[in-house]
């Protein structure tokens, strides 16, 4: 039970997504029909002051961080497929879970929805490209290029 | 007393407090947990836990554990809220107003339109695909706006930035194709 604690850090970061209004499907429909700066004001201030912090944090306490691999058919396909369901839901993963805690109760088949994607995915992970399945076709058609 | 207890929990925050308090609270995340902010991974924890199935991705949810804790406590603080601010005040643009009223959705107060978030069986079944989409696109791509859109830009990792640009490119789809269509 040493995970206890972070059901505290859940309810401080879900405050901050519900007050700034990042959570709301109307905030997500202005944003994708670039009305306000509202959104973009949130997503960027957030990136810059955590860029910052991660220098800072990078050059005088030596902590460093693991960026995710580079996996270009998986980011592009499911970005894309996470980005329709983000824009009809107006909820991505932790404003569905505020929702629920907000008593919006349809947003519980959306989480349910998610998950059946999840499993969706474990099942045809290993059939759909990733980056390294990519990279290996490309280096069968070079050897085949130059065997030929 | 009262004007604090407004600005706190009832009138909707402006960017500049809630941007940088994100930014802030990653950093925090960092410092005294040692975890990367990510969301999604609860989804396969979830998954894991429940799966009748044994499959490889299911494989070692003990280390998204922490995530699941994370998101029970965001499923708390909306509930905390809930009871915090009876009377919530909706802050977007009058533009906006005008366009969701064109296309269909003419109330707009709370945090969703009763027009997609009902129980009825055609908005159940749109909102459900909505979620099937958000959670087979994070898993495959790897992450969700956490992890890839703010973690992962605020890194300037190639692979986030290249999902976030897909993030947008799937969002503007749905705003422009979908959301007329299903209403």
């Amino acid at each position: 039970m040493k995970n206890i604690r972070f059901i505290f850090y859940g309810i401080i970061f879900s405050f901050i997504l519900i007050r700034v209004e990042a959570i709301s499907w109307f905030r997500i429909q202005e944003m994708f029909h670039f009305q306000s700066f509202h959104m973009y004001g949130v997503l960027l201030s957030g990136i810059a002051v955590a860029m910052i912090g991660l220098k800072l944090l990078n050059k005088y306490a030596g902590i460093e961080t693991k960026s995710k691999p580079l996996q270009l058919p998986a980011n592009i396909i499911g970005g894309i497929s996470f980005g329709i369901g983000w824009g009809i839901t107006g909820a991505c993963s932790a404003p569905l879970y505020s929702l629920i805690g907000l008593q919006l109760w349809p947003a519980t088949i959306a989480l349910l929805g998610a998950l059946i994607g999840t499993f969706i995915y474990a099942v045809l992970k290993k059939k759909l490209p990733h980056n390294y399945e990519f990279r290996n076709k490309t280096d069968k058609n070079t050897s085949t290029a130059i065997s030929q | 007393m009262n004007q604090l207890y407004d600005i706190i929990f009832v009138k909707p925050w402006p960017w500049w407090v809630g941007g940088p308090l994100i930014g802030i609270f990653v950093i925090l995340l960092l410092i005294i947990e040692r975890k990367q902010l990510g969301i999604s991974s609860s989804y396969q924890y979830i998954c894991a836990k429940v799966s009748p199935w044994k499959l490889d991705y299911f494989k070692e949810p003990e280390k998204n554990a922490w995530q699941f804790f994370f998101i029970l406590g965001v499923i708390a603080g909306g509930a905390i809220l809930s009871f915090l601010t009876p009377a919530y005040e909706i802050g977007i643009s009058e533009e906006t107003i005008v366009t969701l009223d064109q296309i269909g959705i003419h109330e707009q107060k709370g945090f969703a339109p009763a027009e997609i978030y009902n129980f009825s069986t055609s908005s159940l079944l749109v909102i459900g695909l909505g979620g099937v989409l958000l959670g087979f696109g994070a898993r495959y791509a790897n992450g969700c706006t956490a992890g890839h859109a703010i973690m992962g830009c605020a890194q300037l990792a190639p692979s986030s930035i290249i999902t976030t640009i897909g993030f947008f490119v799937g969002g503007l789809l749905a705003t422009y194709l979908i959301i007329p269509l299903i209403l």
